[in-house]
């Protein structure tokens, strides 16, 4: 019964990569132990790197790219760098959503209308849903405001054959400590490193979106 | 009764079109009074904000007080964000900066409120400089709360949420907030609430419908 499911992920897995450049990869695919003497048909290639141009003279960037597993090896991207010209600090970020208490769990979830501050050195405050107690229906509109926070992540799974893309709202590489804000059509260089691949190299453009 | 019922359907749609896993193309264009299906929703019950003020510098320098109300048969979009949010602040300003190119003429009755909700990081100038990399100065408002207190009673009248991870001084800390963008209307009530990923080209028909909606008589 696995094997229905099985194939239809490697079919969808071929069509994939068929569709994103016509890679090799699906012939050898279903063996995924690769031994020495077999030679990966394809290599990690990383495509339309490429950063948000600075809306201000101070603060954080964010990088994006595109990776393509050509290889029939699960890889995983363990660490993205720029030049410290460009930025003091890269990290890998995953956007998401939150309903009610942000990921880590390192803030209160002790939700409050008087906005408190704790003492002067520690600082936790937490805004709170509206919950209609003006009239006391129930408000069920809740979801709508969920929360949006940022999670460090220290790798990302590339599969064998897979496409893995770091876009706006989703995966993307922070740029702390930006040296100086980037302008649109400035590029500079992004070292990648995968676990089994190595370190690939892409060249990134700055632009608007 | 007839709102809710509209409200219910759009909510469907926009419910039917995430599963898809396809986020555009749920408010269609078409003519401005006719029921349709937006992305975001209307908040019930009502919220009312036009009550509430916080210092604007793209007033005055100094920060001068701004009333959550939109101008005269107009609309007022809020939303919550901070300065060094690297990736979903930019992104949303930018479509919203898309919506308002899309909307031609009726975008002289829209204006953009950035509210920020790091008040440590983030000074009023900054927030300035900001929002004229999105839009043109007459179309921004740039907001900073003098305290948590006075901007939590904000962010609870909007419904929206916000957190600050617990932090040294000097120390990197994150932040979470709300995604959400709000129009409010010339009272003061807030009458739609866009979520986040939401288009320029949708946030353009959404507004397009609720300017129509809100002051029928313009």
């Amino acid at each position: 019964m696995t094997l229905t499911t099985r194939t239809r992920t490697i079919a969808a897995t071929c069509a994939a990569v068929l569709a994103l450049g016509g890679l090799a990869a699906c012939g050898s695919s279903s063996s995924s132990s690769s031994s020495g003497t077999t030679k990966p048909s394809g290599k990690v290639t990383v495509t339309d790197a490429w950063a948000r141009e600075s809306a201000t003279a101070t603060g954080d960037g964010a990088l994006y790219f595109t990776i393509e597993n050509g290889t029939s090896t699960d890889d995983e991207l363990t660490a993205v760098s720029v030049p410290t010209s460009v930025a003091a600090e890269a990290q890998m970020h995953e956007t998401v959503s939150t309903d009610t208490t942000m990921s880590g769990g390192s803030t209160g979830t002790t939700a409050m209308k008087s906005g408190a501050s704790a003492g002067s050195t520690t600082h936790a405050t937490i805004g709170r849903v509206h919950n209609g107690a003006d009239d006391g229906d129930t408000d069920t509109t809740m979801a709508g405001d969920a929360m949006m926070s940022m999670k460090e992540v220290s790798s990302v799974a590339v599969p064998a054959g897979q496409t893995v893309t770091f876009a706006p709202g989703g995966y993307h590489v922070m740029l702390m400590g930006l040296v100086s804000p980037l302008k649109t059509g400035q590029t500079f260089e992004v070292t990648l490193t995968f676990a089994k691949a190595g370190t690939v190299t892409a060249t990134a453009t700055v632009r608007a979106s | 009764m007839r709102r809710l019922a509209a409200l219910s359907v759009s909510l469907l749609l926009v419910v039917g079109a995430a599963a898809c896993g396809s986020s555009s193309g749920t408010a269609e264009s078409s003519t401005a009074t006719t029921a349709v299906a937006q992305k975001g929703y209307r908040p019930e019950p009502k919220r009312k904000v036009g009550a509430m003020s916080l210092p604007d510098y793209a007033a005055g320098q100094q920060g001068t007080p701004f009333t959550f109300k939109a101008q005269p048969d107009g609309l007022l979009l809020v939303y919550f964000g901070y300065l060094s949010c690297p990736d979903i602040c930019p992104l949303t300003m930018g479509d919203t900066a898309a919506g308002l190119e899309a909307l031609g003429d009726e975008a002289s009755r829209v204006q953009v409120a950035f509210a920020t909700i790091d008040i440590e990081r983030d000074q009023g100038p900054e927030i300035v400089e900001y929002m004229t990399h999105f839009f043109s100065p007459e179309q921004i408002h740039a907001l900073r709360a003098e305290d948590s207190y006075s901007l939590n009673g904000v962010t609870y009248e909007f419904g929206a949420q916000w957190s600050i991870e617990p932090h040294q001084p000097g120390e990197f800390y994150g932040v979470a907030h709300s995604g959400t963008t709000y129009a409010v209307d010339d009272k003061g009530n807030v009458v739609w609430a866009w979520p986040f990923g939401t288009t320029g080209d949708e946030l353009a028909a959404s507004i397009r419908t609720l300017l129509a909606q809100t002051y029928p008589t313009t």
